[in-house]
Parts: C-alpha cells; structure tokens; sequence
C-alpha cells in the first residue's frame, strides 16, 4: 500500500480533534536542526510497515499533556528536565497510536501503531538515517496555550 | 448503571470518562481494566451493563475479550473505541457481536450517537 502523507491542514484537523484543543500545524521548509529522537512506527495488517511519526521533546510532551488532560506547566517542567518519565511517554504512546488514523482513512486498509521509540533508546534502523526519509514532511505544530513543538511525517512504503 | 471501560492506556480511559461526562452521561458507575484478560474477569465478577474496549491490547485483545464474553454466554452490550476503523475491522467487529464501533479520535457527539440506545 502507497500511504499518501497529509498536508499541513489535514494534521492541523487530526491534531484539533484528539487534543479536542486549536491546533496549528505550519509546514516547514527546512529540518529543525536538532535531531527528533521520538518516533512511532506504524504497519498494515500483514506487518509491512508503512510510515512513522517523529518528534521532539517539546511536541511529544505538550500534545501527551494535553490529551490526558494534564496542565501545560508540567509538560513545561518535562521540557526544562529534558526527558518524559513513564507517565508523559505513556501519554504521548497513545497520540501515537491514535496518529495512526493520519495515514488512513474511516473504511480504509488497516494501519496500526506497531512500536514506539523515547531515548534513551535508538530510532529504529528504518527511520535512523534522516536524509534517506526522502517522502516525508516537517511542520511546526502549536497547541493552543500549551506551545509548539516538531513533528516529522513519514511514507515507508 | 455500570460500565466497564478496557483500555491499555490510562490516558486514554480518563479520556474517555471525560468524554462520558462531555456526552450527558453522568452518575454511572464506571470499572476499568488495563488489558483485555482484566476485562474478562470483571466482567464476570461485577456484571457491567455495558462495555467499551479498545481493540489493541496487551494479554487480550478487545475482539478476543469480545469473543470469550460471547462463548461464555454474556450478552451484554459491547462496543470499541479504537483506532481499528479500518472496512474489515468493522466487519470483524459486527460479527463478533460488538453493538458500536467509535474511531479515535472521537467528540462527544460520537459517543451520543453511540451510546444513546444504551444510557440516554
């Protein structure tokens, strides 16, 4: 299967209905420069694997916060400590799993979130090497009175 | 009533019960498990009126929660909240028995219209 990535209105639209919060996503034109190191794969129902999510610290900390309901402030305190304990990477686990309707469509072929990835641990080696990702996408994306982080959207297949 | 809410996350059954109260459906007692093999024993144990699982699951997954709850001989009212929305996904779900299939992300009107035969 040929997933198909969204455009920056789709993801601001997908974002807004699970963090039931505006959401904004800008395309950007050049990569961030620090590397995302928080991905989620995603494959078909016979396990071929299709696209990926990736992200920074701050996207994965505010939008996890958000969607469980959780103030900013302690998305914030995770960002100025560097790291998401058990609690915010189980959150953002389940945008993740839910950013899986991002790469279909209600009725469509099956896509599910196959695994996660938070350092320390490496990215998978399918995602390792940025520059080879060549159909992906950067944006910038801002949840309303939580703030903005990075999200990458990849096509693996 | 009672309903029992299955789901992996923790995030995500808080959400739920949020969405549950966003939706009118207020006063009930609600029960949550973590995984589907969870599900099952307070199913057995505590007798909800009503159940939402997702379909990804540790242990259990929702359809194999759904389809020993039937095998058992339960009836109860049985519906996913999952990102499983996928043609074939619903189909297996219709045939498993499940009443509704609500897609994540999902607003509080989804959960009316779902749920209105069971707690309006």
């Amino acid at each position: 299967m040929n997933i198909q990535l969204p455009n920056a209105n789709e993801l601001s639209q997908a974002l807004t209905a699970l963090l039931r919060r505006e959401v904004e996503a800008t395309a950007l034109k050049t990569p961030p420069a620090k590397p995302l190191t928080i991905a989620g794969l995603y494959h078909d129902g016979n396990g071929q694997l299709l696209g990926a999510v990736m992200a920074d610290l701050p996207f994965a900390a505010r939008s996890g916060a958000c969607f469980s309901l959780i103030p900013a402030d302690v998305a914030q305190e995770s960002i100025e400590a560097g790291v998401l304990d058990e609690g915010m990477r189980e959150n953002f686990a389940e945008v993740l799993n839910v950013d899986s309707r991002l790469f279909t469509r209600t009725g469509g072929a099956r896509v599910a979130l196959k695994a996660t990835c938070f350092p320390p641990a490496a990215l998978p080696p399918e995602i390792a090497n940025p520059a080879a990702l060549t159909r992906s996408a950067h944006f910038e994306v801002n949840i309303d009175d939580y703030g903005s982080g990075i999200v990458r959207l990849c096509a693996l297949s | 009533m009672k309903i029992l809410i299955a789901d992996d996350s923790r995030a995500m059954r808080q959400v739920i019960k949020f969405m549950l109260r966003e939706a009118g459906y207020t006063g009930h007692n609600i029960i949550e498990a973590a995984d589907g093999q969870e599900a099952l024993g307070l199913a057995a144990n505590e007798a909800p009126d009503l159940i939402i699982s997702d379909w990804n699951m540790p242990n259990m997954t929702g359809i194999e929660f759904l389809q020993k709850l039937r095998e058992g001989g339960a009836v109860t009212p049985f519906g996913f909240v999952t990102t499983e929305v996928s043609g074939e996904m619903r189909s297996i779900a219709k045939t498993a028995g499940a009443a509704f299939l609500i897609g994540k992300p999902f607003t509080a009107q989804d959960f009316q219209l779902a749920l209105d035969d069971y707690l309006g």
